[in-house]
């Protein structure tokens, strides 16, 4: 599913900053935001996450040490500016959406290529805590191995095992519920 | 098909359904002006390294001290009485009568940092409007959560302004209540205990709320097989009535800060819903306040209940006075999600400030509005109201009210009563918390 996992420099080493962070943009951009909105449901928001990161790698790019590892780095960042996109929104919804569904308004176009039975899927994943969320996200849509998960969410293998395995049991119970 | 390959098949679909994406807009700023900007932060520490110690320091000091002094005098004269604080956005008097007609105590839950072990303790608050101190804090055992996840479901007050209801999230498992008695002066200022109801694996709570007396708890939830609002006794934990709407189904995702509460005779128990039978939102949602008889026989929710207003669309929550004739329809102003030519986006909301947000009074007989009780005109990005307590004839109304303005946002709390706008403190609500309830 993921396109253009490591390694990933296209980039030549003699290009600038701005150039080799551009090519990071054109192959990875888009793979990120999938992902963002997988763990954040608004795509405008998921753009903003990655626009944040490639912003901040362009930023710091002189102090990247290993510039091979880019994406894990990129893919870092959008992790954590989703967790911190869904803390205030969760703050914030507890003020602003207290209406069910008027803060999740959903074109038809949107709601036909996800699929009414997605949605219920992705809205038991997103009540997942965090660290669930991101281990079966990133071992089961990713497809990333353990070890690359871990890395991915600065944790431990044992942390993934639990919690993908926790994620999932949550998961089973939440929509055999919801099915019943 | 098992959840795995549910989630998998969902997050592939969610992927797909990205277009196009904006292209990078780098700033003009590379790292080199980063890091001539790091430089020149560490050449003026290095400058104000070196003039400590030397003669210069006294004479900056004493240039602070009258800057400030000069400061604090102009604004000083600024602020005129009555006039709400900066970021108020309300200029209208203070009445401190009007915090004598609310109840005097609140209860707010706080989740606790989360330890190694995954665990937290909720600190139930209980706070004074009129001292704006502390007057009790009770920790429930701790229990099973993780970071982002709310285990403070909310907390709900009974008419004698002593004794709370708060509901934990216990992990996976469901949710706890615990009820917390507050004897203001007394050697014990607060006792609780669980309730004996059993753990309740409610699917997405959307609220609960205790009766006047205290005795009964009414619970309102939704999962696959519709909605459900659920009696039970506080003393026995018994499920007293049950009334179910299969056809209501949840649009969104979270907890109600205030779906539920009762008339002030105990007879009706009051919630709020949106009339769609679609599983999700659609712009022509209405918000309705329902009341059921409390004593009426289980069975069907949407036959048994009575609409008591049919909110106009700009109404974001309601809340039924306690003699069950007004409606106090909350509004708000927020960013809204579209979908364009140009793709998804965030739209910025029309006439904040200058259109509300506001609080305005319906008849829960006639439907009529009868007034509107105040309206927010200060400054704002994106603001919302919220009815969290109201008197007969919604002669006194608590309002939460949110503003963001650009890179910050404010939390007021004020008792809203005919042309006035009373501002109270309440103690601070964490990351993870519920209420303040009255």
């Amino acid at each position: 599913v993921y396109e253009g996992v490591e390694p990933l420099t296209e980039a030549s080493p003699g290009t600038d900053a701005r150039q080799q962070v551009a090519a990071l943009f054109e192959a990875h951009a888009l793979g990120l935001v999938k992902l963002a909105k997988v763990f954040l449901g608004e795509q405008s928001i998921a753009e903003d996450v990655v626009q944040d990161s490639f912003i901040g790698m362009y930023r710091n790019w002189a102090n990247l040490r290993d510039k091979d590892r880019a994406l894990g780095y990129l893919r870092n960042s959008v992790l954590n500016g989703c967790r911190t996109a869904h803390r205030s929104r969760t703050r914030r919804d507890r003020a602003l959406r207290l209406v069910p569904g008027t803060g999740d308004i959903v074109s038809a176009e949107e709601s036909a290529l996800v699929g009414e039975a997605n949605r219920e899927a992705l809205a038991a994943l997103r009540t997942l805590p965090a660290r669930q969320r991101e281990a079966v996200v990133l071992r089961h849509y990713l497809g990333l191995s353990e070890e690359q998960t871990a890395q991915a969410m600065g944790v431990t293998r044992g942390t993934v095992k639990s919690a993908t395995s926790r994620g999932l049991a949550t998961l089973a119970k939440i929509l055999k519920e919801e099915a019943e | 098909v098992s959840a795995k390959d549910r989630v998998v098949a969902a997050t592939e679909a969610t992927a797909a359904s990205v277009g196009q994406i904006r292209p990078l807009a780098l700033p003009e700023s590379s790292t080199v002006s980063t890091e001539r900007k790091r430089l020149g932060g560490n050449r003026a520490s290095r400058a104000l390294a070196r003039a400590k110690g030397t003669w210069l320091l006294p004479l900056l000091s004493a240039a602070v001290v009258v800057a400030l002094a000069a400061s604090l005098v102009i604004v000083r004269g600024l602020m005129a009485p009555g006039l709400a604080p900066a970021g108020g956005g309300a200029s209208v008097p203070a009445d401190p009568a009007a915090i004598q007609a609310i109840p005097r105590y609140y209860a707010i839950a706080n989740e606790g940092p989360v330890s190694h072990d995954e665990m937290a303790t909720i600190t139930v608050t209980v706070g004074d409007v009129r001292t704006g101190k502390a007057i009790a804090k009770v920790n429930l055992p701790a229990v099973g959560t993780f970071v982002g996840w709310n285990s403070a479901v909310g907390v709900s007050a009974a008419g004698d302004d002593r004794t709370f209801i708060a509901g934990r999230r216990n992990g996976e498992s469901g949710i706890t209540f615990f009820q917390v008695h507050v004897a203001p002066g007394a050697k014990q200022v607060a006792t609780v205990k669980q309730l004996p109801i059993p753990d309740l694996s409610v699917g997405n709570l959307l609220g609960f709320a205790v009766s006047p007396d205290g005795t009964q708890l009414a619970v309102l939830s939704v999962r696959g097989n519709g909605t459900t609002l659920a009696v039970y006794s506080v003393k026995t934990g018994a499920k007293l009535r049950t009334w179910i709407a299969s056809g209501w189904h949840y649009l969104g995702t979270g907890v109600l800060a205030t779906g539920v509460s009762w008339t002030a005779d105990g007879r009706q128990v009051a919630f709020s819903t949106v009339a769609s039978t679609q599983t999700y939102a659609s712009a022509g949602s209405v918000l309705e306040e329902l009341v059921i008889g409390a004593t009426a026989p289980s069975g069907n929710l949407a036959t048994a209940s009575k609409v008591m207003l049919k909110a106009p669309t700009s109404c974001t929550s309601l809340l039924l006075t306690p003699d069950g004739g007004t409606v106090v329809c909350s509004t708000r102003k927020a960013e809204s999600f579209v979908n364009s030519a140009a793709g998804p986006h965030l739209v910025k909301p029309v006439g904040c400030g200058q259109t509300g947000p506001m609080y305005v009074a319906y008849s829960a007989v006639t439907g009529k509005q009868l007034r509107v009780l105040y309206e927010y005109t200060g400054t704002c990005d994106e603001a919302s109201e919220t009815a969290l307590w109201a008197d007969a004839g919604a002669e006194h109304v608590v309002g939460e009210q949110v503003v963001y303005v650009p890179g910050a946002h404010y939390d007021r709390y004020a008792v809203i009563a005919p042309g006035t706008f009373t501002k109270f403190p309440v103690l601070p609500l964490g990351q993870e918390s519920s209420g303040p309830a009255f």
